[in-house]
């Protein structure tokens, strides 16, 4: 009895919480536009959208997005009509595959949504890509330490010269050296 | 009573001298270093203790003077490359007495630019992520390791020719400090000179002659490749390498000369360093000065006739925009005055110059007060940059200064004509402020450059920047000052070695043999 309470307290302050996200209408987007254009054509991108239940939401702004590898890019908004359809003309074409997102940032009433498209831009010339590696592979490092190498080893023979040197000065006797330099 | 030992050597007094008294030019010489330095040390510690906000730095300038200075010295740091490996491997002889100051050069170069990076850092402590997380495909991280060779190679190079006469002043100057001669005691090794001990001495320094050679040219082609290897106008060019080699080689035998001009006038070391050694080093930096000129044109020929948007940009900006007064004051003073003054003894028609009455030291001085005079009315007035009532545009005071200046020039030409060495050394200081010059448009316009459709960025340079510099040139100095206190600056036991007979032209100049 005393767990059925505590859970009915906590659901209802959960309630309370997500009270407004609960209360929400759900909506759904979708677009449609070509899989394909020619280079310097426009890409015409039809968006629709409707709640759950599939009932078209008039007066919503959308926002078309232009998505790359590190953002997204807001290029044009349009607003939704009667049949909660909105329609963009994209034309700014930077790469030979684009990705289209259409958005809809909701409100107090309906939750956001959004949906993607991509586009093949056909025409443009592109360079097949060449792969390079971002670390130095194996034999690379190995030359670059052994040049290092070499170069510290012919200090380490210049160094052993200096020893040869003191050795071949030995030890003084009576505190002096056996044969003085002027 | 001790009996009085002929001194066997009596040539190498002067060279000895500096090593047994200190004059009270030294002492101020090295007062007023010191006080540069601490000027520079609170400059950076009000730098540590504010941040980077106290310079002239920012979020598009981010490197200054600083890496100005770091390139500076790693360029003149060459000095001892060149003079002393190439000139030994290739067996020139006149080489000899030069050697040493060149060695001393290349080590004290190193040891006040390398820090110049860590001071443009901001937070010096983060040079310990270049060794815990740094990548071997960073053109920083192949500095830091040629570098730190390059310095340990020099610091070898430099000792391995000293034993020999650190063996003959730990047995020659007995008067001088206890710790002077125990220093010396240490740093001959027990030499005797012995012929296995000169077998082994000459063994190690050939290695380090010819091993230095290419650790040299890599350390400034690294250096040439932190620019080379960025994307922006100006930096990304294939022949940075190269370009900042000769560029190196160029400023370290001017640093050389200018050296040798000092330690000849100040301790009377021609006996040594003769006429001939500063024609030889002057044609050198002739030769380097053409290079120099050749790579100049080639760079900037090459970027303006692309006419790619950045490259126009930076070179409009460098030609005719806010860095020409930099760019042309450089060209001119940096490449080609030296260039007339190393050619000056070949140049017949200076002597006509004597008759020219304009070129006289009255109508000179005359002029030069008259342009005093403007230009101080003008700056008073507040007036030095607009055109206003008084009707004189600034330019106009600019281009007479010019005028003046070369006219000054001119009527000096003749009498650099009688002084040769004078005339090289000048020479050479100029190339040491113009390639300073050089270094700074390297850095700071490429910085300034918009990447994207923006404005310029602005540097300026501020008390801060200036302080650590001037302290940074200051332990350059001291370093030096307090190298030819305790050492040698002549190799004696080389110049011994060569016999060299050449007299030196002079009264004070002493044949030197062995």
């Amino acid at each position: 009895m005393k767990a059925a309470v505590v859970l009915l307290v906590l659901a209802g302050i959960l309630g309370m919480i997500t009270g407004r996200a609960v209360a929400a209408v759900s909506t759904r987007l979708s677009v449609t536009g070509p899989s394909t254009v020619g280079m310097g054509e426009e890409i015409s991108v039809e968006a629709r959208l409707t709640t759950a239940d599939d009932r078209p939401i008039a007066g919503a702004v959308l926002t078309l997005f232009q998505v790359g590898a590190v953002g997204q890019r807001a290029m044009s908004t349009a607003t939704t009509d009667a049949y909660g359809i909105a329609w963009f003309l994209h034309s700014e074409f930077t790469v030979a595959y684009l990705s289209l997102r259409v958005a809809y940032a909701g409100d107090a009433a309906r939750a956001p949504a959004n949906a993607d498209l991509s586009v093949e831009i056909t025409g443009i010339e592109v360079a097949p890509a060449v792969v390079m590696p971002h670390t130095p592979s194996l034999p690379v490092k190995t030359v670059l330490f052994l040049l290092l190498g070499i170069v510290w080893l012919t200090y380490a023979f210049a160094a052993s010269s200096i020893l040869g040197i003191v050795r071949e000065g030995g030890p003084r006797r009576g505190g002096g050296t056996a044969r003085v330099v002027r | 009573m001790t009996p009085t030992v002929p001194d066997p050597h009596p040539e190498e007094r002067p060279v000895l001298r500096p090593l047994q008294r200190t004059g009270w030019g030294f002492r101020l010489l090295v007062a007023a270093l010191l006080a540069v330095i601490a000027a520079g040390a609170y400059a950076y510690v009000t730098q540590l203790r504010l941040g980077l906000g106290v310079t002239g730095l920012n979020n598009r300038v981010t490197w200054g003077i600083y890496i100005t200075n770091f390139v500076f010295f790693i360029g003149v740091s060459h000095a001892g490359t060149l003079i002393s490996a190439i000139l030994r491997v290739t067996g020139a002889e006149w080489r000899r007495p030069i050697t040493r100051m060149a060695e001393a050069i290349t080590v004290f170069a190193l040891m006040v630019g390398a820090p110049m990076v860590l001071i443009d850092m901001g937070r010096p402590e983060r040079i310990l992520s270049v060794f815990r997380y740094g990548r071997l495909q960073s053109p920083i991280l192949w500095d830091v390791i040629s570098i730190t060779t390059y310095l340990t190679g020099s610091l070898l190079y430099l000792y391995l020719p000293l034993i020999p006469d650190m063996a003959l002043l730990r047995d020659r100057l007995t008067e001088v400090p206890r710790w002077k001669r125990a220093l010396y005691r240490a740093l001959a090794a027990g030499w005797r000179g012995t012929p296995r001990q000169h077998a082994a001495l000459e063994r190690g320094i050939s290695a380090m002659a010819i091993v230095i050679i290419p650790v040299a040219i890599s350390v400034h082609t690294v250096v040439s490749w932190i620019f080379g290897m960025t994307l922006r106008a100006g930096w990304h060019s294939t022949i940075f390498g190269p370009y900042f080699v000769i560029g190196a080689i160029f400023s370290g035998i001017a640093a050389i000369i200018t050296a040798m001009g000092a330690f000849r006038w100040v301790y009377g070391l021609g006996g040594f360093l003769t006429d001939r050694h500063f024609r030889n080093l002057g044609y050198l930096l002739l030769t380097f000065n053409l290079l120099y000129m050749y790579f100049t044109i080639s760079e900037y020929l090459t970027i303006a006739y692309g006419a790619e948007v950045k490259d126009t940009t930076l070179v409009h900006a460098l030609f005719y925009g806010a860095f020409s007064h930099v760019f042309w004051v450089m060209l001119i003073i940096g490449l080609v005055l030296p260039a007339v003054l190393t050619l000056i003894p070949h140049l017949a028609p200076i002597d006509l110059l004597r008759r020219v009455p304009a070129l006289r030291p009255i109508p000179l001085g005359v002029g030069a007060a008259i342009l005093g005079g403007v230009g101080a009315t003008l700056h008073v007035r507040g007036v030095a940059y607009v055109n206003t009532t008084l009707g004189v545009h600034h330019d106009v005071v600019l281009v007479a200064a010019g005028v003046l200046g070369a006219a000054a020039f001119l009527a000096l030409l003749p009498v650099l004509k009688q002084r040769p060495v004078a005339s090289i050394v000048l020479a050479s200081l100029l190339v040491n402020a113009g390639m300073w010059l050089k270094r700074y448009i390297i850095v700071v316009p490429s910085m300034a450059l918009p990447i994207t459709p923006t404005e310029w960025a602005t540097y300026q340079p501020t008390w801060v920047e200036w302080s650590i510099t001037a302290g940074a040139f200051a332990t350059f100095i001291l370093l030096y000052a307090l190298f030819a206190k305790i050492f040698p600056l002549i190799s004696l036991w080389e110049v011994r070695e060569a016999k060299v007979p050449e007299p030196a032209p002079g009264a004070r100049a002493q044949e030197v043999v062995a």
